[in-house]
């Protein structure tokens, strides 16, 4: 399975690489990186007691990054910003000549230098002489939350081995009464830093920045303390670090990408490939897809992730949790942006292109066009304010995950752009389609995390449906009409129990990931489920994830323990259609959908804690008493791989146990 | 705590939460493993892709930018493919084509067939780093096969190299 996952995201990924270059190096011949990890240094965050009459050093420190710009329609990297942005509390050492460290600091939210309290001058002996002063891409600084305080706590690395923080520095002489004003600055052309494009490094470490302070003051009361263990962050100029991935991998075929990586509290950005910066896909500039990364981390620290990882392309009906968790992601990547533009890029030339109503995109961009060399493209963008009926379509019939909120009434819960856009919608002003409200940021914040939120451990099974039945309960129950019609009418994204799912008396999408509680009659509302074509155009051709499969929820402990239940029985019924096998799987959390390929069932999967997928409409999976306590996932599947599937096809179905009684899905 | 420990207490966390009992504890190594669920967030950045054109581009180490250096793409299909696929090479800044065509077609390519596209550049040496790529692609289905590949003059000086580097010491330990 490990090597279909990845024989799969290398056939959809097209990271792009392929050069039209200037030399731009890696950089790794110049770390001494060998099996062994070296440590990070360590952080200079006290006061050295500078002695009697102390030198005051003044400066500040900033960075360039390359502004996003039109280029015939497309959104390109350009030349660098015109004026630099502060490096914001970054962490300050100043080392004698002799290479110790004489004053440790920090840059205040101007980037100026300042002594570790942010506030009082830098200040060190008045012995004579020659120093430095280097501003590291690292922080461990305090933000005052309307919660209360959490860290800033990151790092952006070079490489997961030699541990190298990025940095900027300069000389200063002091001649014990007065010294020189270092000139700090991180530049954004590789031809100004010896090809090491620190003002790569320092935008993804602003990005980090930009977004914790954007959090502090938008999340009400909450306390978002949850940011507060170290985010280490491994970027160098060239390198793609999809080779930590595949090392065995000939890396002029390794495909590009940016990762976080689960439970680390690591991000990977992509810095290009083998050195190469100019042309190839690179993210150290390519802000949404930064805080897109980020958003995953924020979502492991804060809420829970169940997303199964895997590949995904934003065209096709998948995994429910897999669009989720992207959504939230290419939704964070756009909406920090749009409330932080002059933090995050003010070239005065963007706002002029972007006018009103400001950033609204999801963009991941190759190469750049500095003024006539250069070669760059647009890679993706969609704009988050299109309505979901007609997204940008990439051609040959292929659109940004559009949706039909009436004739597949929930399909968004499993297309990542539609939840990406219901997200960015209903919590922005934008010319058209927008709630225009941007107050409740908050209760967003509230829906996803660990507290008020799905990241609760009683909602396992965390979808965008889960994440709206948080939102109407952060509302006190009473969901704005505005945002309903956005979920209903734009982007089919209904929430539970919308009476769109019941159609001719029969309950035909059960939430995913509703929770099955027992009843002596069958359920009040039939279950019916309606399989669909593997249609290549909305679905991943992997079992469509909208229609050809219910998921329920089973909870073993108030479920099947007290009432003694060791078995369930799926009963199907063909109504009319296509005549398909109707299988009962259980997956437990955290499992990796197995999908049926090229007309051939799966009938075995270490996936597969309990299956049956014999043929036939009747279905039984037993030894359910010696389950673990792990949440479950029973999965109602119509085997549809390589079959020719009517439209009309309908199955109503029961769900029996061994003791008699019926289990139906309840309040989600 | 040292990150290694770090990590090795969190990948013991991450295996008993999937379930499995036994005590684990993660040698010291120099790069994080990932695990197979790693979340990539990058899109099909050229539409509906199958990137199954096999690549493999050979070179010749010259040590002077002077020099003339013949590189050639060898292409397999897992499958026959009775269509045409186009080709196109990307030269990094300094490659000068001195032979061969930039871009082109081939019509035709057999599984367990390999066919060949070279050309001969100038200013691709170990002098100084520079790039050359190659893309092709095709059409089946209606959707588009496609297949990209990068070399560059200078393998030692770039970080992939170091990796893979790493990995082999690991494993020779």
């Amino acid at each position: 399975m490990k090597k279909l996952l990845y024989v799969s995201i290398l056939f959809l990924i097209t990271g792009c690489s392929s050069s039209t270059s200037s030399p731009a190096g890696g950089g790794g011949s110049s770390s001494v990186c060998t099996a062994a990890v070296v440590p990070e240094i360590n952080e200079c965050n006290a006061t050295i007691a500078p002695g009697g009459s102390p030198v005051t050093i003044t400066g500040t420190a900033q960075f360039f990054k390359r502004t996003t710009t039109l280029q015939t329609g497309k959104f390109i990297l350009g030349a660098p910003i015109p004026s630099a942005l502060p490096i914001k509390f970054a962490e300050i050492q100043v080392t004698d000549s002799s290479g110790t460290i004489v004053q440790c600091g920090i840059t205040n939210a101007s980037g100026a230098l300042k002594a570790v309290d942010g506030t009082s001058p830098l200040q060190i002996s008045n012995s004579a002489g020659s120093y430095t002063v280097q501003v590291l891409s690292r922080s461990n600084h305090t933000i005052s939350g309307g919660g209360g305080p959490f860290q800033l706590y990151a790092s952006v690395k070079k490489d997961t081995c030699s541990n190298i923080v990025h940095s900027v520095s300069a000389g200063i002489t002091s001649n014990g009464t007065t010294a020189t004003s270092p000139s700090i600055t991180a530049f954004a052309r590789e031809s100004e830093t010896a090809s090491a494009i620190q003002g790569g490094a320092f935008n993804i470490y602003n990005d980090i920045v930009t977004t914790y302070e954007y959090l502090a003051i938008n999340t009400g009361t909450v306390n978002i303390a949850c940011l507060s263990p170290k985010l280490n962050v491994y970027w160098q100029a060239g390198f793609n670090p999809a080779q930590y991935i595949y090392p065995d991998q000939n890396p002029s075929t390794v495909p590009n990408i940016s990762f976080y990586l689960r439970g680390f509290n690591e991000l990977y950005i992509n810095g290009g490939k083998l050195g190469n910066v100019t042309t190839a896909d690179t993210d150290h500039f390519d802000d949404s897809v930064i805080i897109h990364e980020l958003g995953h981390r924020i979502e492991d620290a804060c809420g829970k992730m169940d997303s199964p990882g895997g590949s995904h392309n934003g065209l096709f009906r998948i995994d429910p949790r897999l669009a989720w968790s992207e959504g939230w992601g290419n939704y964070m990547g756009a909406h920090i942006i749009k409330n932080n533009l002059a933090a995050i890029n003010p070239d005065p030339a963007l706002a002029a292109i972007l006018a009103s109503p400001g950033w609204v995109y999801y963009l991941d961009t190759q190469g750049y066009k500095d003024g006539v060399s250069g070669t760059a493209s647009e890679l993706i963008r969609f704009d988050l304010t299109k309505p979901g009926s007609n997204p940008e379509t990439i051609g040959s019939g292929y659109y940004f995950d559009k949706v039909d909120g009436t004739t597949n009434p929930g399909e968004g819960h499993t297309r990542e752009v539609s939840i990406a856009r219901s997200l960015f919608k209903t919590t922005n002003t934008c010319a058209s389609g927008c709630t225009n409200r941007s107050d409740y940021y908050d209760k967003v914040w509230k829906s996803i995390d660990k507290i008020t939120g799905m990241g609760q451990a009683i909602y396992p099974f965390r979808s965008s449906a889960r994440f709206y039945n948080r939102l109407i309960a952060n509302f006190g129950g009473s969901m704005p009409a505005s945002i309903d019609a956005t979920l209903n009418t734009d982007e089919a994204q209904q929430r539970d129990g919308n009476a769109n799912y019941t159609i001719g008396g029969n309950l035909t999408w059960p939430t995913y990931g509703v929770k099955l509680v027992t009843s002596a009659t069958t359920c009040a509302v039939p279950l019916e489920i309606r399989p669909k074509n593997e249609d290549t155009t909305v679905t991943n051709g992997l079992s469509d994830q909208r229609y050809s499969n219910h998921y329920y929820y089973i909870d073993k402990a108030t479920l099947l323990t007290p009432a003694g239940i060791t078995s369930i029985t799926l009963a199907g019924t063909p109504v009319v259609g296509t005549t398909l096998d109707l299988d009962l799987i259980l997956y437990q959390e955290g499992y990796v959908f197995v999908p049926d390929t090229g007309g051939a069932k799966t009938t075995s999967s270490s996936q597969f804690i309990r299956s049956d997928r014999s043929s036939g409409l009747t279905k039984t999976i037993s030894s359910l008493n010696s389950l673990g306590t792990v949440p479950y996932l029973l999965n109602i599947r119509a085997f549809t791989s390589g079959l020719t599937v009517s439209p009309a096809t309908r199955y109503t179905y029961t769900l029996m146990t061994d003791t008699g009684v019926y289990l139906c899905p309840t309040t989600f | 705590m040292s990150s290694t420990i770090k990590k090795g207490l969190i990948v013991s966390i991450l295996l008993i939460s999937a379930g499995l009992s036994f005590y684990f504890f993660q040698q010291p190594n120099a790069f994080s493993r990932p695990p197979s669920d790693f979340l990539q967030s990058k899109f099909s950045s050229k539409g509906v892709v199958d990137r199954i054109i096999q690549l493999r581009l050979n070179y010749d180490k010259v040590e002077l930018d002077s020099e003339k250096a013949a590189v050639t793409a060898e292409i397999n299909m897992p499958f026959d493919f009775n269509d045409k696929l186009f080709f196109k090479w990307k030269l990094g800044q300094d490659v000068v084509l001195t032979d061969g065509e930039i871009s082109g077609e081939i019509s035709t390519l057999l599984k367990n067939e390999t066919k060949k596209v070279m050309i001969s550049v100038s200013g691709f040496s170990k002098e100084n780093n520079h790039q050359i790529g190659f893309e092709i692609y095709g059409v089946k289905n209606g959707k588009k096969i496609f297949g990209d590949a990068m070399i560059t003059s200078d393998i030692e000086s770039t970080f992939e190299n170091t990796v893979q580097n790493v990995e082999k010491i690991k494993a020779s330990q």
